[in-house]
Formats: C-alpha cells, sequence, structure tokens
C-alpha cells in the first residue's frame, strides 16, 4: 500500500430542519464520497483505507465530514482476501520490503501538491514524503524506530451566533483556517517529538453556538524509510530590538532542548546515514520544508516565508504576533506522560511488543463551564488545552498503579451540549507490558491472535439469536434484551465491516425511530434491572463456614464471572475462539432528584458504572467473557440544576466474544471449558 | 473555567487503599486532598493539586455508592454494578469493619441504641476520632448485632457467614456483641485499665462456657444469652463460704497444695477467708441482671484489689485459682459432681502480651477475670 492523507470536510444546510431527512442528508453523503473517490483518484490511488465519517449538529446546521487514506493496494493480496498488500505493479520488486507503504503513489514529476521528495531511506530506490499522515493503524511489518506517542492538535474559534444560512456561511468560512491550524499544529508536535510520520488520525470539527471546536488525535512514530525530520526554527518579524532577540534565542534553545529531550524519551535512535549513500539525485534532499502559521484572521499571511535566516532545514516558526507567541507556548507546556507511561490512539503500540494479560478499559467525562464573558480565542484555546491535558494527567494519576503501561485506542469525544459548556469524553485501554522482556521481537503473540482472530471472524460471525431466545428465561436484563434484538435486526451491518467503514450517521437515523420505543421502555429497564439483580443475589447464598480459613479469600466462589471490556479487536495473551455476535445498546436515563444523587458527577458516574454493568451482564449471558470493539457513540449529557433535574443518553456497542487465556490453551484443548457464569449455564455450548 | 463534572469509571474498579482509609476515616474531600498532599504523593508522581482533587472526589463517590453494598458484604459479592477482583472486595469489607480500639472501648458493653449514638460527639471529641468513623463503627455493631441476635449455632461463625470477615474480626465482634446484649459495665474508672482485647479474651471464654450454646449445642443455640440454670446453680456455692468447716477445710487443703509454691503465701493464707467469700458472692449474685452488668467491675473490686494490694505476681495468681478450684473438687460435697473432663479446661489460656512484666498489675486483674471465669464452669459442669 501506499498512501497519501485525505480529509474532506463539507458543511451542508438545512433551511428548514430538512437534514433531517434521510434522503437529503444521504444525498449530501454521496456527494462526499464521490469527492473522496476522485481525490484519491487524483493522488493515483485507487482505494480508500481507514475511512470514516462524522456528523456534528448544531440547531439547523450540520457538519458532515469523512477522512480516509488514499492507498493504492497490490491485487494480489486483493484477491487473497488479506488487507495485507503492499505495492502495486510498479513497485512489485520491493514486496519483500517492509517500507513500501511510505513510498509515494504518484507520479514525481507531475505531483498533485508540492512535496519534498527523498529516496526511502530503507530501500534506496522510491521516493518517499519527508512525513505521513495517514488514518490507518499501523501496518505489522512497518519498521519503526522508539515508540510512539499520542499527538493532539487542539483549537477553538470564536463565531458570531447566527440563523441558518448566514450561521452555515460563517462557519464555512472558518472550516479551512481551521483544519490548517489543525495540520499547522500536529505537524510542529510532531517535529517537537523528532518523530515523522501520524498513524490514526481523526479529526474531530465540533460545531456550537458560538464556537467551533476542533480536535485531531494521532499517534506519533519515528518510521525508518522516512528522512530525519528537522528542527523548529524561531523567527520574529521585529528585528534590531535586543531584548526580543534574547527571548527569541531563549525560546529556539527551549525548543531543541525538548526535542533532544523527546527523541530520548521515545528512544529514537535512527541510524546515522552519511549524504553519500543516500547518493541523492534530488538537489536538497531535507531542503527545507516550509511552515507556514496560518492566520485564521488573515488569510493573506499564506505565502512564502522568507528563510534566508536560520538553517535551511528546519522548520520556521515565525512569532510576530500574540497569537503565534501563544501557539509556542503551548508547544512546548504539553506535558509529557509521566516515566513508564505511554499512550497512542491506534490499537497498540508501536515500539511495544510484550503486552500483559493486566487491562482496564475506562471511561472518563469532563465538562466544564466558560466564564462567559470577554471570551476571547486565547482564552477558549487555553481552557480547551487545559481541559484536554487535565484530563489526561488525571487519567496518568489514576492508573499509575498499572506501570509500566500504555493508553491504547484513547479516544476523545468533543461535544458543546449548551452556549458555555464543554464536554469532552474519554474511552481507552491501559494495558500493563512487561518491561523486562525483549521489545523488538517482530511477530508478537498479539499480531498471531489478531490473525487468528480475524480468519475465525467470518464464519462466526453470525449473530446466534436463537441462543438468546433459549436462555430468555436465565437472562439478567430480559427487557434489554429485546433492544438488543431489534439493533441487531435493525441495523443489518456484519460487524465485520463495522471495523472499517460504516455509514454511522443513516444508521442512527434508522435508530433513531427505536429510540422513542427505549424512551417508553427506559423505566421498565431499570425496573427490571434491579429485580433480576435481587433474585441473583437470593438464588446464590453464600456458602456456609466456607470463610474460616483466610488463607482462601472468602470471594472465592463469587458467582459473579468476570468479563474483559476493550475498544480493541483483541485480548493481549489470549485468543478469541467464538464470535457471539453485535452488542449494541441504548440507555436513557433521567433524574428528577440530581442532588439527592450526588450532583451531576454523582449521576453520571452511577449511570456509566450500570451501562459497563449491563454490557457485561449481557456478554455473561450470551456465555462470553469479553466485550471487543467496544465503543461509546453517545454520550449525550444534559441537565438543568434549577430544576434538580438531568437526562443522559448513552449508545455503546462492541462484539460479544468467547477467549481462552493463551497460557491456558493446551489445557482447554484436552478438557471442555466451562464458564464461571452461572446465568450461562444453560446454553453450555461455550466450546472451543 | 470551572469543572462542572468530572468522572472516570473503569470496567474494573479502581480502588486505592490510601484513600480509602481516609474516607472510612471520616475526612472531607478537602480534608483528604490535603492529607495526600502532606503525604508527599504529588512530588512521587508529578501530579497537581486539581488531579488529586478529581481523583479525591472520583473515589469518594466510589465508596459513597458502595457503601449500601458493605451493609450486607455478600451482597458486594454477588452485585453486578462493580467488577471488583476478590481479593479487593475482601479488603473493601475487612476495612470497613475494622474499629478503632479508644472507640470501642467506650461502647463496649453500653446498649447499642439510639441513645448511644447521641453520645457519639463526646466520644468522637474524647478520642480524636472523627464523628463520621464513629457513627460508622457503631452502625457496623448494631447492624452485627441486629444480624446476629436471634441466630442460631455459634456466633464467630455466624458472623462470619454474613459479614464475610477474618477470623480475627468475627471474634471481636463476637466479643462486643456479647458484651452488648449482656450489658457488661465496662466504662467504670477501676476498669480502664483493662483493653479491649483482655475483654474480648474473657468474652471469648464465657461464650464458651457460660451461654445456652455451651451447655447444650443441640439446643436453640444462643451465644449471646448466659444460661440462667447455671447461674442459678452458682448461688449453691454460698456453701463454701457459709459453711465454716468447709471453708476451713477448702483452706487447708489450698494452703497444704501451695505452701513453698507461692511467693506471697502468708499474705495468702491471710486473706483466704476473704477473697474466697469475694469470689463466691459475686458468684452468688449473678441471678440478678444488675448484678451480671457489674460483674467485672465487682470481680475488679472484690479479688482483682486485695490481690493487687498485696503485690501478688501474675504467676502467684495462677497458681492461687488453679489451686482453689482444684480443691473444691476434693470437698465432700463437691466430690460427686467432679468429671475427668474437668481437668482438660485448666489449661489456661493467657493473652500474649500479658507477659511482659511492666503490665504485670493488668495482667493479674485480667488472669483473674480469666481464671473465674473458669472457676465457676469447673464447679458445675
Amino acid at each position: 500500500m501506499a498512501f497519501s492523507l485525505l480529509t474532506l470536510t463539507n458543511l451542508c444546510l438545512g433551511k428548514n430542519p430538512q437534514y433531517n431527512e434521510p434522503e437529503t442528508r444521504d444525498a449530501w453523503w454521496a456527494e462526499i464520497r464521490q469527492e473522496i473517490k476522485s481525490h484519491a483518484k487524483a493522488l493515483g490511488c485507487h482505494a480508500v483505507v481507514g475511512y470514516s465519517e462524522s456528523t456534528s449538529i448544531c440547531e439547523e446546521v450540520c457538519i458532515l465530514s469523512a477522512s480516509g487514506t488514499a492507498a493504492v493496494l497490490n491485487p494480489r493480496f486483493l484477491q487473497d482476501g488479506t488487507v495485507e498488500g503492499c505495492l502495486e505493479q510498479r513497485l512489485e520488486e520491493n514486496l519483500s520490503t517492509r517500507c513500501g507503504f511510505c513510498h509515494i503513489p504518484y507520479d514525481e514529476l507531475n505531483m498533485p501538491f508540492p512535496a519534498h521528495l527523498t529516496y526511502c531511506y530503507n530501500c534506496r530506490k522510491q521516493k518517499v514524503p519527508d512525513v505521513l499522515f495517514t488514518t490507518i493503524d499501523l501496518p505489522t511489518d512497518a519498521t519503526v524506530i522508539g515508540k510512539g506517542c499520542l499527538i493532539q492538535a487542539r483549537l477553538c474559534r470564536l463565531k458570531k451566533k447566527a440563523q441558518a444560512e448566514a450561521n452555515a456561511t460563517a462557519i464555512s468560512n472558518l472550516l479551512p483556517f481551521m483544519e490548517y491550524e489543525v495540520h499547522t499544529q500536529l505537524m510542529n508536535k510532531l517535529k517537537l517529538k523528532g518523530m515523522n510520520a501520524l498513524f490514526g488520525l481523526r479529526i474531530q470539527i465540533t460545531v456550537g453556538e458560538n464556537m467551533l471546536m476542533g480536535l485531531a488525535s494521532a499517534t506519533g512514530v519515528y518510521l525508518a524509510a522516512l528522512p530525519t525530520p528537522g528542527g523548529i526554527q524561531i523567527a520574529g518579524k521585529t528585528p534590531n530590538d535586543g531584548s526580543y532577540e534574547q527571548h527569541i534565542s531563549h525560546m529556539q534553545k527551549k525548543i531543541n532542548d525538548t526535542i533532544a529531550k523527546n527523541k530520548e524519551l521515545y528512544e529514537i535512535n535512527p541510524p546515522e546515514i552519511s549524504e553519500e549513500i543516500i547518493g541523492s539525485p534530488i538537489p536538497e534532499p531535507r531542503q527545507r520544508s516550509r511552515l507556514l502559521r496560518s492566520q485564521s484572521e488573515s488569510s493573506d499571511e499564506v505565502t512564502e516565508l522568507d528563510l534566508s535566516h536560520g538553517k535551511k532545514d528546519a522548520f520556521v516558526l515565525e512569532i510576530d504576533d500574540t497569537d503565534a507567541m501563544e501557539d509556542v507556548h503551548s508547544l512546548l507546556t504539553d506535558v509529557p506522560p509521566p516515566s513508564g507511561f505511554y499512550s497512542c490512539n491506534t490499537e497498540i503500540m508501536p515500539g511495544i511488543n510484550n503486552w500483559t494479560s493486566e487491562i482496564q478499559m475506562f471511561t472518563s467525562v469532563r465538562v466544564i463551564r466558560l466564564s462567559s464573558l470577554n471570551l476571547t480565542n486565547q482564552a477558549l484555546n487555553k481552557n480547551f488545552n487545559d481541559l484536554c491535558e487535565n484530563l489526561l494527567k488525571s487519567l496518568y494519576f489514576k492508573l499509575r498503579s498499572m506501570i509500566p503501561c500504555c493508553l491504547c485506542h484513547v479516544n476523545f469525544t468533543v461535544s458543546l451540549p449548551e452556549d458555555e459548556l464543554i464536554q469532552v469524553t474519554v474511552t481507552a485501554v491501559a494495558i500493563t507490558f512487561d518491561k523486562n522482556q525483549a521489545l523488538q521481537t517482530t511477530k508478537t503473540p498479539v499480531e498471531k491472535s489478531l490473525q487468528r482472530a480475524s480468519t475465525d471472524n467470518e464464519e462466526l460471525l453470525q449473530f446466534p439469536l436463537e441462543l438468546c431466545s433459549d436462555s430468555l428465561h436465565s437472562h439478567p436484563f430480559p427487557p434489554v434484551k429485546e433492544h438488543l434484538e431489534s439493533a441487531s435486526s435493525n441495523s443489518g451491518i456484519p460487524a465485520a465491516q463495522r471495523a472499517t467503514s460504516v455509514d454511522y450517521s443513516s444508521f442512527a437515523d434508522r435508530c433513531s425511530s427505536w429510540i422513542e420505543l427505549i424512551k417508553l421502555k427506559a423505566q421498565t429497564i431499570r425496573r427490571g434491572s434491579i429485580k433480576t439483580t435481587v433474585t441473583v443475589e437470593k438464588a446464590s447464598p453464600v456458602g456456609d463456614g466456607n470463610f474460616r480459613n483466610r488463607s482462601a479469600p472468602p470471594c472465592a466462589n463469587s458467582t459473579v464471572g468476570v468479563v474483559k471490556m476493550t475498544p480493541l479487536s483483541f485480548i493481549p495473551g489470549a485468543k478469541i475462539t467464538k464470535y457471539l455476535g453485535i452488542i449494541n445498546m441504548f440507555f436513557i436515563r433521567e433524574t428528577t432528584s440530581l442532588r439527592e444523587e450526588g450532583g451531576v458527577s454523582g449521576f453520571l458516574h452511577a449511570f456509566i458504572a450500570e451501562v459497563f454493568a449491563m454490557v457485561r451482564a449481557h456478554v455473561a449471558a450470551l456465555g462470553g467473557n469479553a466485550v471487543v470493539s467496544y465503543i461509546m457513540k453517545q454520550c449525550v449529557f444534559m441537565e438543568n440544576p434549577n430544576k434538580n433535574q438531568a437526562q443522559c443518553l448513552i449508545n455503546v456497542s462492541g462484539d460479544a466474544v468467547v477467549f481462552v487465556r493463551e497460557s491456558d490453551l493446551e489445557v482447554v484443548s484436552s478438557q471442555q471449558p466451562t464458564t464461571n457464569c452461572q446465568s450461562s449455564c444453560t446454553e453450555g455450548e461455550v466450546t472451543t | 473555567m470551572t469543572s462542572e463534572l468530572d468522572i472516570f469509571v473503569g470496567n474494573t474498579t479502581l480502588i486505592d487503599e490510601d484513600v480509602y482509609r481516609l474516607w472510612l476515616d471520616g475526612y472531607s474531600v478537602t480534608d483528604a486532598v490535603a492529607l495526600r498532599v502532606r503525604s508527599g504523593i504529588l512530588e512521587q508522581t508529578g501530579a497537581t493539586a486539581a488531579v488529586l482533587q478529581s481523583d479525591t472526589m472520583d473515589h469518594y463517590r466510589t465508596f459513597h455508592m458502595l457503601e449500601r453494598l458493605l451493609h450486607a458484604p455478600p451482597k458486594l459479592l454477588h452485585q453486578l454494578i462493580f467488577q471488583i477482583p476478590p481479593s479487593r472486595q475482601a479488603l473493601l469489607i475487612e476495612r470497613y469493619y475494622a474499629f478503632d480500639e479508644a472507640f470501642v472501648r467506650e461502647v463496649l458493653g453500653k446498649k447499642l441504641s439510639k441513645g448511644t449514638k447521641k453520645d457519639l460527639d463526646d466520644i468522637s471529641t474524647k478520642t480524636g476520632i472523627t464523628l463520621k468513623s464513629c457513627r460508622r463503627q457503631f452502625d457496623n455493631f448494631k447492624r452485627v448485632f441486629k444480624v446476629v441476635e436471634e441466630m442460631r449455632g455459634s456466633l464467630v461463625d455466624n458472623i462470619q457467614q454474613h459479614f464475610l470477615l477474618s477470623d480475627r474480626l468475627a471474634r471481636d465482634y463476637a466479643a462486643i456483641v456479647f458484651f452488648a446484649n449482656n450489658r457488661f459495665e465496662t466504662g467504670k474508672k477501676k476498669l480502664q485499665y483493662l483493653s479491649f482485647g483482655d475483654f474480648a479474651f474473657c468474652a471469648e471464654l464465657m461464650i464458651q462456657n457460660w451461654t445456652l450454646g455451651a451447655v447444650d449445642s443441640q439446643m436453640d443455640d444462643m451465644d449471646m444469652d448466659l444460661d440462667k440454670e447455671f447461674l442459678q446453680d452458682l448461688k449453691e456455692l454460698k456453701v463454701l463460704v457459709a459453711d465454716k468447716d468447709l471453708l476451713d477445710l477448702h483452706k487447708s487443703l489450698v494452703c497444704t497444695a501451695l505452701r513453698g509454691k507461692l511467693g506471697v503465701f502468708s499474705e495468702m493464707e491471710a486473706n483466704f477467708k476473704n477473697l474466697s467469700r469475694g469470689l463466691v458472692n459475686v458468684a452468688a449474685k449473678l441471678t440478678h441482671n444488675k448484678d451480671v452488668r457489674d460483674l467485672f467491675v465487682d470481680l475488679v473490686e472484690k479479688f482483682v484489689e486485695p490481690c493487687r494490694s498485696d503485690h501478688w505476681p501474675l504467676s502467684d495468681v495462677r497458681f492461687f485459682l488453679n489451686q482453689y478450684s482444684a480443691s473444691v473438687h476434693s470437698l465432700d460435697g463437691f466430690r460427686l459432681e467432679c468429671g475427668g473432663t474437668i481437668w482438660a479446661h485448666c489449661n489456661l489460656h493467657l493473652p500474649g502480651s500479658s507477659n511482659s512484666p511492666a503490665s504485670a498489675f493488668q495482667v493479674a486483674g485480667t488472669t483473674s477475670v480469666h481464671h473465674h471465669a473458669q472457676q465457676f464452669f469447673l464447679y458445675f459442669q
């Protein structure tokens, strides 16, 4: 595969709330997809991978955006049905190398946009760009030096409140600048980390009444095939000012220090390559990459910078106004995670292979209220930045007992529920890894289990509905189960597709009709769950006299089976033996006694804990012991403290699976495994 | 920028032991944060105060939600809301039901009623334990009491089964429940030198030997209540002091046996009648509820204090009491009731701490009580 990033954001407007009609929106989506396809074609690619679509709605305005990575897939591999295809025909001689995906897919002499190309540092035959931005996970055969890290670009822009068309125009005017800014930030942060490629890039633009928020998350890595990134050069526009010059040089020193520190932190030690070996026919291989700070206010700034000052191979950052000054500051204030902690938003961390089975999935929600007076872009940016940074810091603190560990699949979602409220929801999984084992083994158990699971996929994915009806009497949450069934039948989306690209929005449309249904039954669900919890307790009295011996903990005979949850598609150190079907659940909770339940935090805390519990109970009832590919698609929270009320809607989904520890596999093959969950006993068909 | 909402929910519920302790000790979030800052956690982890605040709040919320389950520990094992590993569950329960020695000493033997609960303010000021923590401990006592009050079978087993406590803690709770049920007076100034451990030891022996359950394990077993019949029988001990011949005979038997073995022999000889009278009178009075309550006070007054004023060493007290009960069996009036099994019970258990010379007096008192408890039993099995 050869990749090139494609992103596209489109604005669509319904003058009356027309966009709510599926046909109107479907037309818009068709147009966007067409555009994506034509972009891919222009880049010489015939496929778009890592494709995703998202929607942000505020009042009558709706932003539809789609992003993906244009790729050239090798037809030979396509026939085999694997996505491991590497190169197109003209590069076939390079099939065995691990750098194929970095090579440019387009014609060097006829580039669709200006880019700086170098000969690949790995094979020295093909051209590669100096940086690579992609939306896909890191290919398993990529050669990565050091570790990766989570890189986020955060941006807020105020906009005037407006109605309908005017509003849409205002947003449309802001969007290109925001995208440019987000890319600039990503690029700067990437350079600051001393890395040269981004994977799993996800840009989310959220529209609110009076502001736009952009949040881009990606995992930065150092790819051995790409050139070493140059440093960042700061340049001031006001010359001949002694103190100012001093300030600039001070900043420059700080930046250089940070880069050096980051290289050490992420263990980036690329082998030194002398220029002759590269033997580049391109005049200046690692020459000036331009950095242009975008000014969303004044677009005419986007011109060629005078690069006469400073090093030629460096990124130049001009600080000519307070805005830029602040950007540099924010670059430097991004605190690296504490030692022993890594984070990424891809499935697994590049450069770490020896995962242990200790995983902890979590959801964290934060809402902040902005002081409404005199909001400026800067203040807004700072608030948003602090919010995200503090959230990450607090995660690092909370999970410190798991060190050495890595936060994988960090998924940030931003929403603007009200004028002055910013809500950030994070779902991720922390996985402990073993520090002592060798880090550079390429084929890991994880990958193996991944492949195995994916081959198992096809035959087992059918959702075994009859299994449900069989176990109806033993089901902990009968009312919810109904919805689950309807969900899976309504959606008609096999999980295999779900993983790659699914139009969630139209899916959501179809779902919305039965959300109404669920609303009606929400009360019943709650009552049902409480009732069954009680019966479970009654049905399983604690054994007599088992607790006298303290050496065996008294809880050993607990009837509640452990169900693991993870947003990843696999479970480290385990083999998925059976897929039991898709779990897709909507929950709506409302309270009229907010204060009594411990305020908004208490309310949502209890609710999310219960959502987890219900998902676990479902899986246990299906005979599974884990949820993979878990995702919280929606978390809409509304409150009215004056009325002592709050409402929350949560939509989660994932795949119920049965997994077996790899260490147990040998044992299991000889004897029938039994589930440790009582409620699943009736099904009794949990075999390997 | 103000934080409206800030939560963290893990698939496996995170439990921070330090925060749990602070919560149990009844500190408010602000105090807990201050204490954690002082513990140097910020320097260790590089976190900020805001992070600590949010973390503490999160834990407190979780604990608050867990508290209702902790009131009936088996529920914690079978609930589905919080996925907690078994070892953590055990820790949560054990810590929740742990109590402060200082606090339990204050309420030991008191009726676990609303009236006592009102006095918790005073106890809190006196012991320096926060009111919240006092309330929790008091409610724990009361809850355990209510559950096992009417239950058959061994008290310790019942407590273990319904509250999943460790053996040690269950024994302590059995003692607390036993004392609360019989309302033994322990608060008097004279008894202040006795620790909770001393009383718990007595309680264990009394449960074993004096209660309905001890007499007949087949019966409606009430480990909580003293055996009325047994107490009635104790009245007949009066003959030991009322009959002058018997008293003299008893004395001479004890004296002959102990001659040369006791360091305080002469004092013992001189005081024998008084001591014997004291012991027997205490025993004989036990038919009245009021006197049962004052059992420990009486014992200290009538037996421990005379011993102490004569500077009896611990070993001598032990010898004397052993011999005192042993001799009774060879008296005419009691011979028939002697059984071979009785002697098996003479192996006395002393708390490990009691061997230190510094606490000799304290121990003298304690031991005597232990002995005494057995003594009564031995006569009338």
